[in-house]
């Protein structure tokens, strides 16, 4: 009976090892504290839309780092590699697929936390994203696919974008202007924390942001996509009359001609 | 507050900027009788639209350009609607034999190779040849010489070809089948280079046809017009990258330049307006050239632009 209560006592101790093994690694161990608002969660891409900025606020632990990072949906990219031909001109010598690329990487950080060993950041980025065919050079090919995003405005590292508040009952409050890029597509984002300490991701969160098409470019696009030949005559016709209504009025302002 | 989000190409453009790209564009169309698609598609991926986008956006908007061109020309009666079919009819045939040949290059591999060097060679050769013909033209101007060295052999064996007709308003006598056989000439050279092809067309009218400079312009945009018509609906269906936002921006800048244009072409005597056109063909040859030589900043462009 002892020897059985026993095992019992000590079956129970492995499963609360595992439970908690398995709580931390999925990062929300000790998430309690946790908290992550977006403000607003819903982007409007209207007529006007040149970019956007959202407020993102939440609660860490005390002693921990917040890193916020949004990222876009995810799909192959096709890309044209440069080289020489002949060893004079600079050509497109090749095509690379790069996998599993998100639309959108911006991530913010404060001053003082550290990414480097985290999961997260371009180091990780680069890791989770695989090149077919297999590359010699993934190092260098991957500079220069993070120089093309960051030059449109898609991937960028921000730091001391983000402010904390006093710190009240083991919480730590911070405040994020997240900054979305005038080259954005319509769909779902995720905007995730992570709290850091000692160069490990303690916990972490997640929260969708939505970025809709509304208005005249809503029109469009589905029309361009689901009646794609009357949206090519009708701006053919369009550009027609357009041009035709020019000319007439030039005539009337230039008779002498 | 200039800002208009376009949604085809998704990015956000200022509308000034889009504007006087457009007016620029098409004061030079006006001018010239040429497209502008060689000028204007590097100029929108300068601002930020995916290659593809830009080359079909600037299609349709050409549209507009050329039609309010062609009819400033036609008023100003430089319209030659024989000449434009026939070379229209090649124009089309030539298109579709040069999607074939350029889809082979493909397959075979290093045909952006081709393309480029095609492009510079071709812009070199017109552009030099134009700037000294016209230079010396320039210069001869008092001696009238009537009749030029090259035209015997050339003008014998044009004569000796079948069903002579006479082009009205270009004032010349030709076979059917040279405005036919020049129009697939400059067809495949056109979809081979993804470009319209007025640049090459203007001095295949001016050279081979012996037209008139002035009914070239608007003899050559009454032709733009159909090629562009037939690209937009084309790209529209089969590839949705027509931005029609970004094109009516576009347009109504270039068909206002285009205005201009006919006005300015009107006051230019034909030789200045070939040695100016010659002159823009090299500067796009010339910096077409760099872009080869150069060591570029990125070792990576996006799939789908030329």
């Amino acid at each position: 009976m002892k020897r059985s209560l026993k095992k019992i006592g000590i079956n129970t101790m492995i499963i609360c090892l595992g439970l908690s093994m398995v709580l931390a690694l999925s990062g929300i161990g000790m998430g309690g504290s946790l908290k992550l608002r977006l403000e607003p969660n819903v982007i409007i891409i209207g007529a006007t839309y040149n970019g956007a900025s959202i407020k993102v606020t939440g609660e860490v632990p005390q002693g921990s780092e917040a890193v916020i990072y949004v990222t876009g949906h995810r799909r192959d990219t096709e890309f044209k590699k440069k080289g020489k031909a002949l060893g004079l001109l600079w050509m497109n010598i090749g095509t690379v697929v790069f996998h599993d690329v998100p639309n959108l990487y911006l991530l913010f950080t404060s001053d003082q936390a550290n990414i480097k060993s985290l999961p997260i950041g371009f180091e990780a980025l680069k890791k989770e994203i695989s090149i077919t065919p297999e590359p010699e050079d993934k190092d260098f090919l991957f500079r220069e696919f993070l120089k093309l995003k960051t030059k449109e405005g898609l991937y960028s590292i921000n730091k001391g974008a983000l402010e904390y508040g006093k710190s009240i009952n083991g919480t730590k409050p911070f405040t994020c202007n997240v900054t979305l890029p005038s080259k954005l597509v319509p769909g779902n984002y995720e905007v995730h924390l992570a709290a850091i300490n000692s160069g490990k991701v303690i916990a972490s969160a997640k929260e969708i942001l939505k970025a809709e098409e509304k208005g005249l470019p809503n029109l469009v696009a589905s029309l361009a996509f689901q009646h794609s030949t009357t949206y090519g005559v009708l701006a053919t016709v369009i550009a027609i009359i357009a041009g035709l209504i020019m000319g007439i009025i030039f005539k009337g302002g230039k008779g002498g001609h | 507050m200039w800002h208009l989000y376009l949604p085809i190409a998704g990015s956000s453009v200022n509308v000034l900027l889009i504007f006087a790209m457009g007016g620029f564009v098409g004061l030079l169309s006006g001018i010239f009788g040429v497209g502008g698609g060689f000028l204007m598609t590097p100029l929108l991926i300068m601002v930020g639209i995916p290659p593809t986008v830009a080359a079909a956006s600037d299609s349709n908007q050409i549209v507009g350009a050329s039609t309010s061109g062609t009819l400033a020309h036609y008023r100003l009666g430089n319209v030659d609607f024989k000449m434009g079919i026939l070379l229209l009819i090649g124009g089309v045939a030539g298109g579709t034999v040069g999607v074939q040949i350029i889809k082979v290059l493909r397959e075979l591999g290093n045909a952006d190779f081709l393309i480029k060097i095609t492009y510079v060679l071709m812009l070199g050769f017109v552009g030099i040849y134009m700037f000294i013909e016209s230079l010396q033209a320039m210069r001869k101007k008092e001696a009238k010489e009537t009749a030029p060295k090259g035209e015997s052999r050339y003008a014998k064996l044009v004569k000796k070809l079948p069903w002579q007709t006479y082009f009205e308003k270009s004032g010349v006598e030709l076979s059917i089948l040279m405005p036919l056989i020049l129009g697939i000439f400059v067809g495949i050279l056109a979809a081979i280079m993804g470009v319209g092809g007025g640049f090459i067309m203007v001095p295949v009218m001016v050279y081979l046809l012996r037209m008139p400079m002035h009914v070239v312009v608007g003899t050559s945009l009454f032709q733009i017009l159909f090629t562009c018509v037939n690209v937009t609906i084309m790209q529209a269906h089969t590839n949705h990258t027509v931005d029609f936002i970004l094109a009516l921006i576009l347009l109504l800048g270039s068909t206002l330049g285009a205005q201009f244009g006919a006005m300015i072409s009107k006051k230019l005597k034909g030789d200045q307006l070939k040695i100016l056109l010659a002159s823009i063909v090299l500067i796009v040859m010339v910096k077409m050239l760099l872009s080869l030589l150069l060591t570029p900043h990125i070792m990576l462009a996006y799939k789908g632009g030329h």
